[in-house]
């Protein structure tokens, strides 16, 4: 499970729980509960995207709320809503599956960086329809995800080889398509993930490999950061790191921006999307 | 007398080859004087050159006073020889025989002893004035010299050849000099030759002090040699009929409009100061209308052209020196412009001189004294400031005479018989104002034929020029000129963009469709007193309010009909005055709109009322509250100790700035600006009153400070459908530079400038800008020199507005709904203006 979507859920154990007298004293716990959720030790990106358009989504059209008698069937709909819009998250992941299966074709050698519930998924999904392709995995450090990314691909099947980060260049031009999970995805259309994620891009536009990022539209992010520099701490740090008083230089960061040049599509549950296409989303999501 | 004259020419020969690298425009003038040299050459001539050469290479400072006495009386004879044929037809061919042979020597010699001569001969004065002016004649004289002598001794410094060729220049001056002396004082005490060489001689002692770039005083020189040549024989005839003072005028001539206008100018001002030469004014501002026309009609600016078209028909000879002499002439003009300044303050004093003289002298010593008073001028200048003074006297001086040529002797030049009017009495004023009146009206009439096929560039070069010198009263009236001439050039790929300072429409001064204020407005824009599509945009909006206020309904139409009509005119006007900025098409849509759904049924006042409230909130909402969330928004993306780098003047971006200091960064900003306008200057005033560590620098030198700017931070005029940036000229260079150096490029920009249009390049939607503004450069060595660039063929001078940076290299685009990426913009149009987009 996405962090993203257990923060939802964890929102929506708090609205159940939940004792306020009024909409505005709701709002403001529910605002509380997300800012401890933030506070944890998980990507931040997403569950923050997720939690905000959580909210939004189950406040949305005021003036059904207020014409409710009394909150307590105000927090009916409430609850309504995000029970609703849980499931319907939930059900992202199929519809990135549906948009991408003719993604992978026999013969692919598929690069992949990180783990990603997305992309493991589509792979998963290709093999079981009897595609046969060779996918790189890098190792990402620190954290060696891209290992536990490429145990999980042998166990459906997937020839798979695990590289070094630094091996990146060393393997493209072998590689037909690179393939991306994302934290975040900018309103530009770049994406915020596992570091070392831009190198891997930058590297497959160069080589003109294209690059694919399955995404969940709730990752999305109305945010556009200039560069990698002007990325928040937040977003680059976990919240143990940035409560210590360690110093932030020497810290490695945990994300990095992808400009949206270095991307070729978005597999999303909205669709198949080119990069410039969030921001209309975003717009459409947000007011 | 043959042998001296074989190896003389020789030498001729050889010293236009030695200057050929420095002066390529001086060495025209030999072919044809070699050409043009008629076999049986005046030997006395000649002989006296040889006799300068003789000295020449000796020619110290000291041996001034030597030469001097020594050139002058072999110089006697042929100087004598113009003036004995004056009447007769047949000096021509010998004097242009002299020209053609050494056209430096015969320039002054020629010209200058003839009209003294003339002057001479036909003042009735009394013996006592003669005397006078004989006086400061000499003096004159003297200090003529000295100036020539300073601007060829300085060419002495360069080369050795080069000496012999100015040595050899001086020397008809001197020769002159001489000769005027020994004519008509001769009977005068010796100290005043003696005060002459003494000048001479200190002059020498000035040497040093003078600038070597101004070798362009010898071009001069030579480039006045057919004016000279065909005033001589103008003037002759004239003698006859006029009386001394119309020979001076007529002498006197402005030879380019350049100097024409200064001299009007100059007078004009020199009125100004003087209240009792109010009368002088009043003639002045007449006559300088008047002369507007009839230079513009003449068409004189082309000035070698014109010279060479006219002198053939006046002179056989004449023709082929001309056309040897093109560049000369062309160097000549430009040089001219760049004294004009001088020039001006030059008369103004020699005005404030002949005030003190009185108006009672003759013509001729007005005219003589002029010509004193701006040496006098220049000794005192010469040593600061250089050669242009001295060019600019000898350039006054020969320049006029020139203009004869091309006006023929019916058309009075307004400058020089203003001088000489200055001192008339009444009466002679009068009389003289109406012949030259009448003189100018034949000549309108029939250059009036002529304008059609020529327009000239010359003429705008002039305006520009004279616009320079004084700024206020006359520019407008230059600039409308200006726009008539330019309408000609059609710019290829350019030709759909309407043309800068483009013709207006002409409405009465009363009319009803057009509203003061939208005319005050539209003249304030074409001007670019109001410029920058927000204040553009903001003032347009007032002005059509106060025309909302003021409309009343008439009693069969109704409202929203009937104003949406009477809109029209007023729109219409200012983008005639300047075309629309893309962000007043919109606001002018939006107050369309909201005219267009006012219904029928409701009362005028409240109508009204709706409509200001409705502009009211659109400058609230889109400029004033969307400039300060731009703001805020753009303080965001900024971070301590950024180096932001932007471009010309922008208030959003002040706005941004002032934010971020607030929010307690340390930003250092670099400014570059455009030369054509610089607008950054401002900028860079309101930066650094904010304290703010502010750069300023010129758009040419980003490349070598982008690696040391961490954003780019700029305003655009509008942004496109596509997300492409409509901004000022050097934008798209900038994102360009932004991103070789991967440096963010942030565009702020009012959701209301979004224009429903795509654009791929700068062509198709643009503006011309003043074209004229660019080849106006403020270096010595280039200025003036693409003055009149629309009469080469093959030549386009363009002046855009806007560019069109596109999507790919914004990084974003910060608006008062938020920071967006370059593909939001269809989205925001789409939902901004839906109501409004289809409709127009």
């Amino acid at each position: 499970m996405s962090p993203a979507i257990a923060a939802m859920k964890a929102l929506m154990e708090s609205l159940r729980q939940d004792d306020s007298t009024t909409l505005q004293e709701f709002i403001e716990k529910m605002k509380d509960a997300r800012e401890a959720l933030s506070d944890t030790d998980v990507s931040v990106v997403s569950v923050s995207s997720g939690c905000e358009l959580f909210m939004r989504f189950i406040t949305l059209k005021h003036l059904e709320l207020e014409q409710a008698a009394d909150f307590a069937s105000c927090r009916e709909i409430l609850l309504r809503r995000g029970e609703d819009f849980i499931k319907s998250m939930e059900e992202n992941r199929k519809k990135i599956l549906r948009s991408s299966n003719t993604l992978i074709k026999d013969g692919m050698t598929i690069l992949t960086h990180s783990r990603s519930r997305n992309v493991l998924a589509v792979m998963t999904e290709a093999a079981k329809q009897g595609r046969q392709f060779d996918v790189f995995v890098t190792e990402s450090q620190p954290d060696c995800s891209g290992c536990r990314m490429a145990d999980e691909l042998k166990a459906a099947g997937i020839p798979c080889i695990v590289i070094l980060d630094s091996a990146v260049g060393y393997v493209m031009e072998r590689v037909t398509a690179v393939m991306l999970g994302a934290e975040g995805v900018c309103e530009n259309g770049g994406i915020l993930n596992k570091i070392g994620s831009c190198t891997v891009a930058t590297l497959a536009h160069l080589k003109n490999k294209p690059v694919y990022v399955m995404v969940e539209s709730y990752k999305f992010i109305r945010t556009i950061p200039l560069n990698n520099s002007s990325l928040p701490k937040k977003y680059l740090h976990r919240a143990s790191v940035l409560k210590s008083d360690r110093d932030l230089k020497s810290a490695h960061p945990l994300v990095d921006y992808t400009p949206p040049q270095n991307l070729t599509l978005l597999y999303t549950d909205l669709g198949v999307l080119p990069t410039s296409a969030v921001t209309e989303h975003l717009i459409k999501l947000y007011t | 007398m043959t042998s001296p004259e074989g190896p003389k020419r020789k030498k001729n020969r050889k010293r236009s080859k030695k200057r050929t690298p420095l002066i390529g425009t001086c060495t025209s003038s030999n072919p044809g004087e070699i050409i043009g040299e008629p076999p049986q050459r005046p030997t006395l001539v000649s002989s006296e050159v040889e006799a300068l050469q003789v000295e020449s290479p000796k020619s110290a400072e000291l041996g001034n006073c030597l030469r001097q006495s020594k050139v002058t009386s072999p110089r006697k004879g042929p100087s004598q020889k113009p003036l004995c044929n004056t009447g007769s037809q047949k000096t021509e061919p010998l004097l242009s025989g002299l020209h053609v042979t050494q056209p430096k020597h015969t320039e002054i010699a020629s010209g200058d002893p003839s009209k003294t001569a003339l002057k001479v001969a036909s003042s009735n004065g009394p013996v006592s004035t003669l005397f006078t002016l004989n006086v400061e004649q000499t003096q004159q004289r003297a200090s003529k010299i000295k100036s020539s002598k300073t601007a060829n001794t300085e060419s002495m410094k360069i080369t050795q050849s080069k000496i012999r060729t100015s040595e050899s220049e001086t020397q008809p001056q001197v020769l002159l000099e001489g000769k005027t002396k020994l004519k008509q004082v001769n009977k005068k005490s010796p100290q005043k030759t003696s005060s002459s060489s003494e000048l001479n001689v200190a002059q020498g002692c000035k040497l040093p002090f003078i600038p070597v770039s101004e070798l362009l005083v010898a071009d001069t020189h030579s480039s006045s040699i057919p004016a000279v040549n065909v005033e001589n024989t103008h003037s002759k005839p004239n003698v006859k009929e006029k009386n001394t003072s119309s020979v001076t005028e007529e002498t006197h001539m402005p030879n380019l409009p350049p100097m024409q206008f200064e001299l009007n100018t100059v007078i004009m001002s020199e009125a100004k100061n003087k209240l009792d030469h109010l009368c002088n004014l009043l003639d002045s501002i007449v006559i300088e209308h008047s002369g507007k026309e009839g230079y513009s009609t003449n068409t004189v600016i082309p000035v070698l052209v014109d010279q060479t078209a006219k002198g053939t028909s006046e002179v056989a000879v004449i023709p082929s020196k001309f056309e040897s002499l093109p560049g000369t002439v062309s160097e000549c003009q430009g040089e001219k412009t760049k004294e004009d300044i001088e020039h001006e303050r030059k008369a103004r004093k020699e005005a404030k001189a002949m005030k003190k003289k009185g108006g009672d002298k003759s013509k001729s010593e007005n005219d003589k004294q002029e010509n004193f008073n701006c040496i006098k001028v220049e000794k005192k200048k010469a040593v600061q400031q250089g050669k242009p003074l001295v060019v600019s006297a000898v350039t006054e001086e020969k320049l006029p005479r020139g203009k004869q040529e091309p006006s023929g002797s019916s058309v009075p030049s307004q400058g020089t018989s203003q001088e000489s009017t200055t001192a008339k009495s009444k009466a002679d004023l009068k009389r003289e104002r109406r012949e030259k009146q009448e003189a100018q009206r034949q000549a309108k009439m029939i250059a009036k034929a002529k304008e059609v096929e020529k327009q000239t560039k010359g003429q705008e070069q002039v305006h520009l020029s004279n616009d320079k010198a004084k700024p206020a009263p006359k520019k407008k009236k230059s600039a409308g000129e200006g726009a008539k001439r330019s309408r000609d050039r059609r710019i290829p790929l350019l030709g759909h963009l309407p043309l800068h300072f483009s013709q207006l429409p002409i409405y009465p001064v009363n009319c009803d469709d057009i509203h003061p204020a939208v005319r005050t407005l539209g003249l304030k824009m074409r001007d670019r007193i109001v410029d920058g599509s927000t204040a553009r945009v903001v003032s347009t909006l007032a002005a059509l309010k106060r025309f909302i206020n003021d409309y009343r309904t008439p009693e069969s139409c109704d409202l929203s009909r009937d104003l949406a009509e009477k809109l029209l005119p007023n729109v219409a006007f200012l983008n005639a005055c300047r075309p629309h900025a893309i962000a007043m098409d919109n606001a002018i849509r939006f107050l369309k709109h909201k005219v267009n759904s006012i219904e029928a049924s409701m009362p005028e006042a409240q109508a009204k009322d709706e409509l200001r409230t409705a502009i009211d909130d659109y400058l609230q909402e889109n400029i004033n509250l969307a400039s300060s969330t731009i703001a805020s928004h753009a303080a965001s993306l900024i971070d301590d100790g950024d180096v932001i780098l932007t471009f010309g003047y922008s208030a959003v971006l002040i706005e941004v700035v002032e934010a971020v200091c607030k929010g307690g960064s340390n930003i250092s900003v670099v400014v570059v600006d455009s030369p054509h306008p610089s607008s950054g200057v401002s900028m860079v005033k309101k930066l650094s009153s904010m304290s703010v560590t502010t750069y300023y620098r010129l758009i040419t030198d980003v490349t070598h400070i982008m690696h040391k700017v961490t954003k780019v931070v700029v305003e655009a005029e509008a942004v496109m459908m596509n997300g492409a940036i409509q901004g000022i000229c050097g934008t798209a260079g900038l994102a360009l530079a932004a991103a070789t150096h991967d440096t963010p490029f942030i565009v702020l920009c009012h959701t209301y400038k979004f224009c429903n249009n795509d654009l791929t390049d700068s062509l198709v939607i643009n503006e011309l800008g003043d074209a004229d503004s660019i080849v106006s450069c403020p270096s010595r060595e280039y200025f003036g020199l693409l003055d009149n660039w629309r009469e080469t063929q093959n030549l386009n001078v363009v002046s855009l507005v806007y560019d069109v940076t596109p999507a790919c290299l914004v990084t974003a685009l910060v608006t008062e709904q938020s920071v967006l990426p370059t593909s939001a913009v269809p989205v925001i149009i789409r939902r901004n203006y839906a109501d409004i987009l289809g409709q127009d």
